[in-house]
């Protein structure tokens, strides 16, 4: 395990693919600062293509979490480490300077998980001498079929680990898509938006890989306009927009410099654009 | 048994060593032989740390670390435990795993551009973190596997393929001593640099890898051996001409000597005392209690209060602004 935020994290690059390539179970924490370059150290969610797309050469996977509590952040650590286990794979906690220097309640299980033996580890022992860690294929067909082994392992990842929470969506009109700390700003919206009488929900990520991808296109096919709250360029948006495949309109709401939207602004900025849209008005850009 | 015991030892003495495979299975075509060119360092050096390991009884024990270079593939060779790291990250890998595992014997083998060039920085840490493992340091002044370009070991004024006018001293500076740099340093036990260049340097090379793994065995702390080792195929040579110039000219710009010896000398506690050990109980406690802290209901305060609330780095003083 190991822990650090953007800078640090593209540093290791190099390492997270090889940890792909070797299948190594690993939990990586980023907590996301502003970039680029060495930007400040309030939050943005801009390391999201890095982390959520690999960060490293080679086509491979993370699985990212996301929490939007410090409660989740000791649930996913604990969380991770299983997957991780599970699946030989790089786990990822996704989080942001504000989630990440937040004080809050915790219920700690007492519980202490222990990962098993591993068949394919170098222990230093006779059992296990015959085995090797390493990420080198050099015959073509190996790695040809050891990559379409790690894809088969992240298709398994999509179908048993997309995880996320919807809140008041049913009847929503308008369906905020957010995590992190972004997530946290835009319930108190979607909380004010109802209070003004505008169906409002919010649709929050806790797997950003597996992205909840069928659920937003769900959203999208029941005509709901999904609005894209997030502290980057519109990286986990252009997500969104892939998954709604043209079926509905995508609004971005989009905050970078390590500055966070306030709750009266983006109330003002939605409701700006909804009129506009009923008006016939284009989606916000 | 005794004749079973013997003629064993020869078999190890004269032929292949127990901590090579029969045959190179990984490999696959050509089973029988390495990949290295005809006079290469690399085999000399590794049979040596093969028969060493039968020396010593540590076969099981053994976890090889190859580098990226021209070793890349020690796993085809070793039967031991393998892991194949990224490029200079092989101090760094042996340290996790001195960390992970107390009775591994760690072998870190890597080449000049491996270690001295890309993985500098992991050698040098490393080193002076004491880490109770073995460095196994291959010198050939050249980026072999890349088809030989200039490494930070190359001497001044040698041609190689990205100086063809020869190494210059302004615009490329000197070789580095990588074991004149680990002397620097006051953690490594045992730190010497042996060549191969002739059959007496070879059996030296032997004593010194011996002495290396021996170290670690003992739980001394951090050994360096570095070994100049021939490239004939990127010197340009035959591999008579490559041994003559690792003894005439390379040797000259880097001494053979021993730095430094421990002589079983063990350093001082405080480098060798591991981790205390955070049992269940312990790391239960660490955490649950953390969540008791009790809220007690204060008076309010009769004046306005200013607060500065700082720390956001984490770093305790807000110092960005």
């Amino acid at each position: 395990m190991t822990a650090s935020s953007g800078p640090g994290i593209a540093l290791m690059g190099e390492g997270l693919s090889y940890l792909a390539g070797a299948r190594l179970p690993s939990v990586v924490i980023d907590m996301q600062r502003s970039g680029p370059g060495l930007g400040n150290i309030w939050p943005e969610q801009s390391d999201y293509n890095m982390v959520v797309k690999g960060g490293g050469h080679g086509n491979y996977h993370n699985i990212v979490l996301a929490p939007g509590s410090v409660q989740e952040m000791f649930d996913f650590t604990r969380k991770a480490f299983t997957l991780a286990d599970t699946y030989r794979m790089t786990v990822f906690i996704l989080s942001d300077a504000y989630i990440g220097q937040m004080m809050e309640p915790v219920d700690i299980t007492s519980e202490v998980l222990h990962g098993d033996h591993k068949d394919w580890a170098v222990y230093g022992d006779a059992a296990s001498r015959a085995n090797l860690i390493s990420s080198i294929y050099m015959n073509t067909a190996l790695l040809r079929a050891h990559n379409e082994h790690l894809q088969e392992i992240y298709r398994q990842v999509e179908q048993e680990q997309v995880d996320f929470q919807q809140t008041l969506t049913e009847d929503a009109d308008v369906v905020f898509v957010a995590y992190g700390i972004a997530a946290r700003i835009t319930l108190g919206v979607v909380h004010k938006l109802r209070g003004k009488g505008i169906k409002a929900g919010l649709f929050r990520p806790k797997t950003l890989f597996p992205f909840p991808r069928r659920q937003i296109h769900d959203l999208a096919l029941q005509g709901k306009t999904l609005a894209v709250v997030e502290l980057s360029n519109g990286m986990m948006a252009d997500d969104v927009q892939l998954a709604a495949d043209g079926q509905t309109r995508i609004l971005r709401y989009l905050t970078m410099g390590g500055e966070t939207p306030t709750v009266e602004g983006l109330i003002a900025d939605v409701t700006r654009d909804l009129a506009s849209l009923e008006w016939g008005g284009g989606a916000h850009a | 048994m005794l004749d079973q015991h013997n003629s064993e030892q020869k078999h190890v003495r004269y032929g292949k060593a127990r901590a090579f495979y029969p045959t190179f299975e990984r490999k696959g075509s050509g089973d029988l032989v390495t990949h290295y060119c005809p006079g290469c360092g690399h085999g000399v050096a590794q049979k040596l740390i093969a028969s060493v390991i039968d020396d010593l009884g540590i076969q099981d024990r053994t976890i090889f670390l190859s580098p990226v270079g021209c070793a890349v593939f020690s796993y085809y060779y070793f039967d031991t435990g393998n892991i194949q790291c990224s490029h200079g990250r092989a101090p760094a890998v042996a340290t996790g795993v001195r960390r992970t595992l107390d009775d591994a014997i760690i072998i870190s083998y890597q080449g000049d551009g491996d270690l001295a060039g890309i993985g500098m920085t992991e050698i040098v840490h490393a080193a002076n973190r004491g880490e109770n493992i073995t460095v196994i340091f291959i010198n050939n002044a050249i980026y072999g596997m890349t088809g030989g370009q200039m490494a930070p070991t190359t001497p001044v004024g040698r041609k190689t393929l990205t100086t063809p006018f020869g190494r210059e001293l302004i615009r490329d500076g000197r070789p580095i001593g990588m074991a004149e740099l680990m002397e620097s340093l006051s953690t490594p036990v045992y730190i010497e640099r042996c060549s191969l260049a002739t059959v007496k340097d070879v059996m030296k090379t032997r004593k010194a890898i011996k002495k290396g793994l021996q170290n670690q065995i003992d739980h001394l702390g951090f050994s360096f051996i570095e070994i100049l080792s021939p490239c004939p195929t990127n010197w340009r040579m035959t591999p008579v001409q490559a041994c003559e110039w690792t003894k005439n000219e390379l040797a000259a710009v880097f001494p053979l000597k021993v730095f430094r010896e421990s002589h079983g000398k063990k350093p001082p506690t405080s480098l060798i005392t591991p981790f205390p050990f955070l049992d269940d109980a312990s790391l239960v406690e660490l955490l649950v209690n953390t969540g008791d802290v009790q809220n007690e209901p204060q008076n309010s305060l009769g004046i306005t209060q200013r607060v500065k609330i700082s720390g956001f780095g984490g770093q305790g003083v807000l110092s960005a602004g």
